[in-house]
């Protein structure tokens, strides 16, 4: 218990340091693009005199540091600013397009998961044809670029089928699509780790033993393979979920969903500050949190980690 | 082998739970679509700021506030240098072009049932033209207003602070548009969501990054003599954002959207084949679609006469065929004909390609031909780089074009693509030899913004130049009181800005909007926008 209490305060710590290496690299990141905000958000007609006015009230005429320390004072605060673009709380435009996105996100993670741990799993214990045709799906589906594979997808289920709507966010059926796209890459990522670990775990001696003593090979395949598979498994689910995060960039653009990604490409075209250094936080904040649970159930799966 | 088989099994099991969505879901969507006939989905490329009149700086704003607001004075839809009653039923003015006096129809309520008398209105410019006011792109028609005042119920009178031009044809503008200054007050920000105005739809619900909802207006029957006098005939208009060209084309096809405003150019052509299914309004563009401007403080296109050369070598026809698929036409000067004031003469003394005459001038101008086949001139090479964007493929295409004609006469140019923003602001700052650029604006008043030496830096004078002359003749245009007047002061400035070959001029492009040809009794208005207000679906 001891050190599974240190373990969470190590860890904490580093997510810290990572979340205030992240704020600053946003704040920079953003202070290095070309593109007066305060020009920008005041159009052609503006006169030196009101952009000097607004750049004074975003507070861009003080230097660099001040700027992030006012930020980060702030955003501790949960005032992560005013949108240049709409004049609302940066918050409000967030928490708009989080269900949203978290919906997608979620949708998309289950359906990686099925579709890439079972896949994985028959490709390691079947036929030579079977195990061909998995594999070079999967290998098809890792490298096929989600605004393409989700073009594909209205052009078959929009246009050719008329069976889904192309776009937008009323119903279930408008997140079938946008789900299966920004899953196809996370599953054949999984379907091969899987694959893999688990050809490793059924050369074990081990394996062979637990046949020996007359176990059916369902039951081997089950209780013993999968669970000593899976750990690897674990670690890159935790790191595609992060993926599909940024993989909602292009699919929420592409299927017209409103959503966090969405959100994110408007505020970079117009340099709508405030609000990508919003959403950078928050998606930091995210994975960060996502490391810390994919750690947490490591002890679960291997009792050898909880000592 | 059990193991194989119940792999297959729930492989299976995955498979059909996945059709059983599919399908279930499909079949509904299909379902809703059919029963609502009233209803109008529109494809809009992009997402407004706000709807807010006065504090936008949309141009898709713009369209929508068309359908949701009323002017004091409308464009007639067929010619746009025509001005029409709206709001105001006349209206006379002073002999020295100062002061205005609008009489107002009667009877007219804002969407909340407000009356909109001439009170109502005064307070909206004064919402306008009060300073603490963050205002968008109304600024241009309220600048010259020096007062506003109500006389009884139903007749206001404006007063300029000097003769300006194109006061009544700005005052059409929709970022005019008369609003409740009452309830912008009390709501503040939030105003700019769900604005209250006076149009033939209000807007009812604005989910972001989703769709935009306006619902008809059924005690509209003021408006302009083009809306008909009654309210429209479909209930609900929702518009869909869709940022992406290929998901918006998709839409359209899949009967998911049956109108689509900014159809991309490679696109128009395959809606225009099938004219059972769609009907296509194409308009040229207000405004110059691209054009190469230079950077006339920096070498070599501070020298005029290799800033003349270039506008000999280049084959714009090549252009508009190539990049634009001849969807549109050639530009010969800062205006297109689409916008009223456009010099009809411009395309016959403007430049025209001429390679030879080119070559000839540059010659005269002391470059001459290297054996490496670029121009010299005192040992340095003819090179420049051109800031562009590779967004959209029209002006990419375009980029390359150029770079091979230029080529044919000797001149080394180098394209540096990157993202609209950076582009603007870096040839704001004026960081770069030329650049390509394009611009879309509803009047003539776009010369003052380009080309006036005060917009250098910060605005859009992104050539730099500063030429008293040409501030001088700015001036005189804005200020003549007559329009007669004011087309010979906007004859003589676009001349001289084609003397002066700030721009190689490339083209403007045909604006497409499409419809399913199911909706019937839709009005293209020359400004880009669908009148539809007597619009059904059959």
């Amino acid at each position: 218990v001891t050190s599974l209490r240190s373990f969470l305060l190590r860890r904490f710590g580093q997510s810290v340091v990572t979340l205030f290496a992240i704020s600053i690299l946003a704040f920079a990141m953003i202070h290095l693009v070309p593109g007066d905000p305060a020009t920008i958000a005041l159009g052609d007609n503006a006169t030196p005199q009101t952009v000097s006015a607004l750049r004074h009230q975003l507070g861009l005429d003080k230097p660099l540091p001040v700027q992030y320390v006012d930020y980060i004072g702030n955003a501790l605060r949960g005032n992560l600013g005013i949108s240049i673009r709409n004049q609302e709380p940066v918050s409000t435009d967030i928490m708009s397009g989080a269900g949203s996105t978290l919906e997608l996100a979620l949708s998309a993670a289950v359906l990686a998961i099925l579709l890439g741990v079972s896949a994985g799993a028959i490709a390691a214990s079947s036929r030579r044809w079977l195990r061909l045709t998995v594999m070079t799906t999967a290998f098809i589906g890792l490298s096929t670029p989600t605004f393409w594979s989700g073009i594909l997808l209205i052009l078959l289920f929009g246009l050719t089928w008329h069976l889904l709507p192309v776009v937008g966010a009323t119903g279930l059926s408008s997140l079938v699509l946008p789900a299966i796209t920004l899953a196809l890459p996370a599953a054949a990522v999984l379907a091969r780790i899987t694959r893999g670990s688990m050809l490793e775990v059924l050369r074990q001696d081990f394996v062979r033993t637990a046949r020996a003593k007359g176990i059916s090979r369902t039951r081997v395949v089950l209780r013993h393979v999968m669970p000593n598979a899976l750990i690897p498994v674990v670690t890159i689910i935790g790191l595609q979920l992060g993926g599909l995060l940024s993989g909602t960039v292009v699919v929420e653009t592409l299927f017209a969903r409103p959503g966090i990604g969405r959100l994110a490409v408007q505020a970079i075209e117009e340099r709508d500050f405030p609000v990508v250094q919003g959403v950078i936080l928050l998606a930091g904040a995210v994975f960060v949190a996502i490391n810390i649970v994919t750690d947490l159930i490591y002890p679960l799966l291997d009792p050898r980690i909880r000592r | 082998m059990t193991v194989k088989w119940r792999a297959y099994a729930a492989i299976a099991v995955i498979g059909c739970a996945l059709v059983a969505t599919l399908t279930a879901c499909g079949s509904s969507s299909s379902g809703s679509a059919a029963s609502s006939s009233q209803t109008l989905n529109i494809g809009i490329p992009e997402e407004p700021d706000t709807l807010d009149p006065q504090t936008t700086n949309a141009a898709i704003s713009t369209t929508i506030l068309e359908y949701a607001g009323d002017t004091l004075v409308a464009l007639d839809p067929s010619d746009n240098s025509k001005i029409v009653p709206d709001l105001a039923t006349s209206w006379q003015t002073s002999s020295d072009g100062l002061t205005w006096t609008f009489t107002l129809k009667s009877g007219v309520k804002f969407q909340n049932g407000d009356p909109c008398n001439a009170a109502a209105v005064v307070a909206s410019f004064e919402r306008a033209m009060n300073p603490s006011t963050k205002i968008g792109t109304v600024a241009a028609v309220v600048k010259p207003v020096k007062a506003i005042s109500a006389v009884g119920n139903n007749k206001v009178v404006i007063t300029l602070s000097g003769p300006y031009s194109l006061f009544l044809q700005n005052l059409a503008n929709p970022s005019a548009s008369i609003l409740d200054a009452k309830v912008a007050a009390s709501e503040g920000s939030s105003f700019g969501r769900h604005p209250v105005l006076t149009g033939a739809w209000s807007i009812t619900k604005w989910v972001s990054g989703d769709q935009i909802t306006l619902t008809r207006n059924s005690s509209y029957n003021w408006g302009p003599a083009y809306a008909g006098g009654k309210p429209a005939k479909l209930k609900t208009l929702n518009f869909e954002i869709i940022p992406d060209s290929a998901t918006q084309v998709a839409a359209e096809q899949s009967g998911q959207t049956q109108m689509t405003y900014g159809v991309p150019t490679q696109n128009i052509k395959s809606f225009k084949a099938d004219p059972s299914t769609y009907t296509s309004y194409p308009y040229l563009r207000s405004g110059v679609g691209l054009f190469l401007e230079f950077n006339v403080t920096k070498p070599p296109f501070n020298d005029p006469v290799v800033r003349e050369a270039l506008n000999y070598a280049v084959n714009k026809k090549t252009l508009v065929s190539t990049a634009l698929l001849n969807q549109g036409e050639a530009a010969c000067g800062p205006l297109p004909p689409s916008i009223p004031g456009y010099w009809s003469g411009m395309c016959g003394y403007a430049p025209k390609y001429d390679p030879a005459k080119a070559k000839a001038l540059l010659e005269q101008d002391g470059w001459t031909l290297g054996s490496d086949g670029v121009l010299q001139k005192g040992g340095k090479p003819f090179q420049f780089t051109l800031y562009s964007s590779a967004t959209p493929s029209t002006w990419d295409t375009s980029s390359q074009l150029l770079q091979q004609q230029l080529k044919a006469v000797g001149i080394d140019m180098t394209i540096e693509n990157m993202e609209f923003g950076t582009l603007l602001s870096k040839t704001e700052a004026g960081a770069d030899s030329a650049h390509l650029m394009g611009y879309t604006y509803t009047t003539a008043d776009i010369l003052n913004l380009w080309f006036r030496s005060t917009n250098s830096g910060s605005g859009l004078d992104l050539s730099h130049v500063d030429d008293p002359k040409l501030d001088k003749l700015i001036d005189a245009y804005q200020t003549q009181a007559t329009s007669s007047a004011r087309d010979a002061a906007l004859e003589t400035v676009q001349k001289y800005i084609s003397d002066l070959d700030l721009w190689v001029p490339l083209w403007v492009p045909d604006d497409d909007i499409v419809t399913t040809s199911q909706l019937k009794g839709a009005v293209l208005s020359k400004q880009g926008y669908l009148v539809l207000n007597k619009a059904s679906l059959s």
